[in-house]
């Protein structure tokens, strides 16, 4: 069987974005209870409209109730629980045992997600976590692809494992650096990733890190594109993109690779293409650096950022489609400067990458050189027929 | 309230004992980290020591199990239950399910170090396989004493040493001394410190098989609220010496001990300058925006 396509959303239209472009499922966090507390904007009427258009398409909703509670945090949970539950949403995504199992309790109709914060690494301890009403247990990403396979054929318990995003380089769940250094809690939102920050490193009070190179823990991001034909052997059940905080372009654009690639091979084509296409397109997202992770190796020197911290952000990402007109022009929406005669690619869900040099640009009617303005609302020709939220980008960046 | 402490030797124990520890934990070949290791001989030798001086063992097991160390945790489990240990403390929570395959007469303390932070919580694991817990090291005082009040005589308390802040599957120094191509033989040992390039801090950090520790820098030390503690039906308080000067720890457990039964001593005077209270005072929910 096909594993789901998990994907993050920050907001409604990213999960909406997530969702076409053909996600099985998207998580999202409500404003309360969830990790990421910067990237959980959804109130309890844009979990119910995510769930409405997810149904369209056949998906799902998960939502995020994953922060590790202290007592002052649990007021109103019930409440919450049995909303998300008439909301339609299909699982929760938990790191408390204790909410794992209430829910269970008084919202019966929800799947119970065991987070990675759990950090659940072996069958033994899948099978402890059972008696809590888990229904799928999220693995730790210390995991290799060899043990992966042993747990899948241990444990009757589906699994989900992340394959690509920004990656903890500590235990999830048990580190508390933040907590110590910003007064930020990890656990419950507040991670200020000083695992990314830049430190001395002294042994028997003498420095022994370089100036010019201090010492980091920071992981590059996760890339599973070599990884996946392997993993749908071992019966995953779920492949999990991380990045709730992402923009809806790089949403677009790792949705959309891993989406290909998993058919392409689901259908038996040629794994190695198969590969080199998914890499070439997730070349345009806005990565850090990437490597395998835990899969094939213990991570060395390779699998970390020293001097390098944060994404590659690129101005490839020019705009999105509004509508098409009867007059044949199309109502774009500016996202980053953009000439004319730039040549152009076209995201849209289900299609290859299709290409057009763009001759004509309008501002109510006005030829105009350059957009330069985020968010105006221009119009241009398109020699094909694109669709409301379809992704344009410079080509060949 | 018991006081229990990592045994740093076997010939430590004789020292604990008269300073009023009740019980001591410690480390197991390949199953454990931040802890002197001992192997099964080791470990029934203390056992029997132990016995004879009327102190509890446990052994710290608190490594997160790789699916290829299942089996031989299970026969770990099974052995050390025939030698007459009487207790384990873990963090990977595949100990629950092996102690019952085993069905071992282990008393089941179960230590993640964080995730144990409210009293719904710590209730959820003792009504599924734990006897008892230790509870998140970022909890206030407050909360500390919330949750044993509502769970008497079951939760117990890190209490003395330098607080782990994070653990780390990856060899962190060593892949960074590759980076920078330096040797890699400074990664081992006790000596390593890290400094956030903007802090005064020095962290202490501990390299080990498989396991990179990092810790706060200040001794964390529960002895002026000690008596809170008992008087909430705290279990127990565990102390541990990594990265502490020697003899502290005795003297810790010394003044623990006279303190629990209202005896004066000058712990506190003497150390006030290097000991901290931790997070009991020290409320972490702060977001980015400062609130």
């Amino acid at each position: 069987m096909k594993p789901e396509l998990l994907a993050p959303a920050g907001d409604l239209a990213r999960a909406k974005t997530a969702i076409r472009f053909g996600a099985d499922a998207v998580y999202l966090g409500g404003k309360r209870f969830s990790l990421r507390s910067r990237a959980s904007n959804f109130e309890l009427e844009d979990i119910a409209e995510a769930v409405r258009f997810a149904k369209e398409y056949d998906a799902k909703i998960y939502v995020t109730v994953n922060m590790v509670p202290h007592d002052e945090d649990l007021q109103g949970l019930e409440v919450y629980l049995l909303a998300l539950e008439k909301c339609g949403v299909a699982a929760i995504i938990v790191a408390s045992l204790h909410i794992a199992l209430l829910s269970k309790k008084i919202a019966p109709a929800m799947e119970v997600h065991l987070s990675t914060q759990l950090s659940l690494t072996n069958s033994a301890a899948i099978e402890t976590v059972r008696r809590f009403g888990v229904d799928r247990v999220v693995l730790a990403r210390e995991v290799s692809l060899a043990q992966i396979e042993t747990i899948s054929s241990a444990s009757s318990m589906p699994l989900e494992v992340f394959i690509h995003g920004g990656m903890c380089v500590n235990l999830s769940g048990r580190c508390t650096l933040s907590n110590e250094m910003t007064l930020r809690d990890a656990n419950r939102g507040g991670c200020a990733q000083s695992c990314r920050w830049k430190y001395k490193l002294y042994r028997d009070q003498t420095e022994i890190s370089d100036p010019n190179c201090l010492f980091s823990m920071s992981s590059k991001d996760l890339l599973a594109i070599e990884e996946i034909p392997t993993l749908m052997k071992q019966g995953i059940s779920s492949f999990k993109i991380e990045g709730r905080m992402k923009s809806a372009y790089y949403i677009t654009v790792v949705v959309d690779a891993y989406r290909k690639l998993i058919d392409a091979i689901d259908q038996g084509e040629d794994e190695k293409e198969a590969i080199e296409k998914a890499r070439k397109m997730l070349m345009k997202a806005e990565n850090r650096p990437t490597s395998d992770g835990f899969f094939r190796t213990i991570p060395g020197a390779t699998h970390h950022l020293y001097g390098v911290n944060g994404e590659g952000i690129t101005q490839d990402f020019v705009a999105n489609v509004i509508e098409t007109h009867p007059n044949g022009r199309t109502s774009i929406l500016i996202r980053n400067n953009l000439p004319v005669h730039t040549e152009l690619d076209v995201l849209s869900p289900g299609n290859d990458v299709r290409s057009f040099t763009l001759e004509a640009m309008y501002r109510k009617g006005e030829a105009i050189e350059v957009a330069n303005l985020p968010m105006e609302v221009l119009d241009i020709e398109i020699p094909f027929r694109v669709e409301s939220g379809d992704f344009i980008r410079k080509k060949g960046s | 309230m018991r006081l229990l402490s990592i045994l740093r030797s076997i010939e430590h124990m004789q020292a604990l004992k008269d300073a009023g520890v009740d019980g001591i934990v410690l480390g197991v070949e390949g199953f454990s980290y931040r802890s002197p290791l001992y192997d099964l001989e080791q470990i029934k030798e203390v056992v029997d020591r132990a016995k004879s001086l009327g102190v509890s063992t446990y052994l710290h097991c608190n490594r997160m199990l790789d699916e290829e160390e299942i089996i031989p945790a299970l026969t770990l489990i099974q052995t050390i239950d025939a030698l007459g240990v009487d207790g384990i403390l873990f963090q990977d929570l595949a100990y629950v399910t092996l102690c019952e395959q085993a069905k071992a007469n282990l008393v089941r303390i179960y230590a993640p170090e964080a995730i144990l932070t409210s009293s719904p919580e710590v209730r959820t694991m003792l009504e599924n396989g734990v006897d008892h817990v230790m509870v998140a090291k970022e909890l206030t005082l407050d909360e500390v004493l919330k949750i044993a009040g509502e769970n008497p005589k079951k939760v117990g308390v890190f209490g003395f040493g330098h607080l782990p802040m994070s653990v780390s599957r990856r060899p962190l120094v060593k892949n960074y001394l590759d980076e920078i191509k330096k040797d890699r033989s400074l990664a081992d040992g006790f000596g390593l410190r890290l400094q956030e390039e903007k802090r005064a801090f020095l962290y202490p950090i501990l390299e080990e098989d498989k396991e990179t520790t990092i810790f706060q820098d200040r001794l964390f030390c529960v002895l002026p609220e000690l008596t809170k503690l008992q008087a909430n039906d705290v279990a127990f308080v565990l102390a541990d010496d990594v990265f502490v000067e020697e003899g502290m720890l005795t003297a810790f457990i010394h003044s623990a001990h006279n303190r629990m039964a209202q005896r004066e001593d000058d712990f506190m005077e003497r150390y006030a300058h290097v000991v901290t209270s931790g997070y009991f005072y020290k409320k972490t929910n702060l977001t980015k925006e400062g609130n």
